[in-house]
């Protein structure tokens, strides 16, 4: 049985606050209340509304892991209609809620942005994560030069040199090569997914050998 | 001030940051640019002038003498005068069109024009003053004469004179754009305090993409040789033990064999 909208709302919200943040969905009235806060920013600040456009349209369609005065904010920019595609969104970026945690939320951004090599790393994390998520729920086997291209996108405007690739694939391929035997990926949030999937909707497993 | 702490305001004032810095560089940009305009349109003005008493002194020589020589064809009139200066405009305008193209797109081909006009009527003054009196540096308020000279004829005409109010006063806008760089400068300093070097582990000349099991956890060995964690929790978290196989490191089942009372971890 797929997964609901509902379910996979629920299963966002509870993977994200597994790694201690906070979901905010762009599609949520709160959303709304904020990104109107920023353009009533115009008013004090002449041209900030502008400003406050463009981050507002950056964000809008992408998720992504923000500090936030209570630990991380994770913003889900994902498309409402496709069940697994947020609930893939939530995990990967509950993945990079739980490096700000651990780091620190501006050292990791630190680590993000002033290295290649941590980012592929980070990435790397996110998208083993995301793709056993994805497994789990359409039972599809994970494409590592797929994800390492999703990389790439993920990470514009920052580079990821051919090196950094090279050591996202051996981070992809230690976590994802051994489905098939059992062995989920190495990392919280994939924990965190699993256990609540099997919670809430054990019959939208569709990937054999996972519902128990 | 702690790092978290550091972190929280970091991260309450993110937005109000984004948005200030954004018209912060909006209003320093425009500044700038209009700074510059205006600084080029001077410059232009400067040029145009003196371009003006080289003109006015070529139509004075030929074809003003000619006209006020009875012996010559034609007369000096009122409907003369007016086609002498407009030729002499329209002589600027061609030999300096960078110039002339630059006053037009700041207050229009008709006042542009005029303006001209008035450069040229300003240079014919000029050169109807005692030949020592004056210079060409006096129509911009520079004097170029030697310290021996007469003291030139009052006729100078301040640069800021011919420029539009608009594009003079942009100069006071340059404090504002200081002020918006030391903010920049002060804010950058402030998040660089708080924001610490990448933490990267150091080089353990491990060979690129081989892998090991560290503290339960599994290992890559990045392509900078540096040995970095594969995930984010240990074996242990899925009732597992990270063990080497022919693969490399893996988290695997353990199964514990009582002969000897020994453990032993194996694939599956």
């Amino acid at each position: 049985m797929p997964l609901t909208s509902d379910q996979a709302h629920q299963l966002a919200a509870d993977v994200i606050a597994s790694q201690g943040a906070t979901a905010i969905d762009t599609h949520d009235a709160a959303f709304e209340v904020f990104t109107s806060l920023l353009h009533a920013l115009d008013f004090v600040v002449p041209g900030a509304g502008t400003t406050a456009s463009q981050v507002v349209d950056a964000i809008t369609g992408r998720s992504l892991t923000v500090p936030g005065p209570a630990g991380p904010l994770v913003v889900l920019g994902h498309d409402a209609s496709d069940p697994v595609a947020l609930v893939v969104a939530a995990t990967e970026q509950a993945v990079h809620a739980a490096q700000m945690k651990r780091a620190g939320q501006i050292q990791s951004w630190a680590d993000y942005l002033g290295s290649g090599e941590l980012r592929a790393l980070r990435l790397g994390h996110a998208l083993a994560a995301g793709a056993f998520a994805k497994h789990l729920l359409t039972g599809t086997a994970p494409d590592i030069d797929a994800l390492v291209r999703a990389a790439r996108t993920m990470a514009a405007p920052l580079p990821l040199s051919g090196a950094d690739e090279t050591t996202l694939g051996m981070v992809l391929t230690s976590q994802l090569s051994d489905l098939d035997e059992g062995e989920r990926p190495s990392i919280a949030a994939a924990g965190a997914v699993l256990a609540r999937l099997r919670e809430i909707a054990p019959d939208a497993i569709v990937a054999g050998g996972w519902k128990s | 001030m702690t790092r978290d702490t550091a972190a929280s305001v970091f991260a309450l004032a993110t937005p109000l940051i984004l948005a200030l810095l954004g018209a912060l560089f909006g209003a320093l940009t425009r500044t700038v640019s209009r700074a510059a305009r205006a600084r080029g349109y001077e410059l232009d003005l400067s040029v145009l002038g003196r371009g003006a008493v080289g003109v006015a002194a070529d139509f004075a020589q030929h074809v003003v003498a000619d006209l006020k020589d009875p012996t010559k064809h034609g007369t000096w009139d009122a409907v003369a005068a007016r086609a002498v200066r407009d030729d002499a405009v329209a002589r600027l305008a061609r030999l300096y069109p960078a110039q002339f193209e630059s006053v037009v797109g700041q207050i229009g081909a008709i006042a542009a024009r005029e303006l001209l006009g008035t450069l040229i009527e300003h240079a014919v003054v000029l050169l109807k003053t005692p030949p020592r009196a004056h210079a060409v540096g006096d129509l911009f308020g520079e004097t170029v004469l030697p310290p021996s000279a007469p003291a030139p004829v009052p006729l100078t005409i301040s640069p800021s004179a011919l420029i539009p109010p608009g594009a003079i006063a942009q100069r006071g806008h340059i404090r504002a754009a200081l002020l918006g760089v030391v903010l920049l400068v002060s804010l950058a300093g402030f998040t660089l305090r708080c924001i610490h070097a990448p933490t990267l582990p150091p080089v353990s000349g491990c060979t690129p993409g081989a892998t090991a099991c560290e503290r339960d956890a599994k290992m890559v060995c990045s392509s900078t040789r540096r040995w970095e964690p594969a995930g984010d929790e240990p074996c242990a978290a899925q009732g597992r033990v990270c063990a080497m196989t022919d693969a490399g490191a893996r988290c695997v089942r353990v199964t514990v064999t009582t002969d000897g009372g020994t453990t032993d971890a194996t694939d599956q």
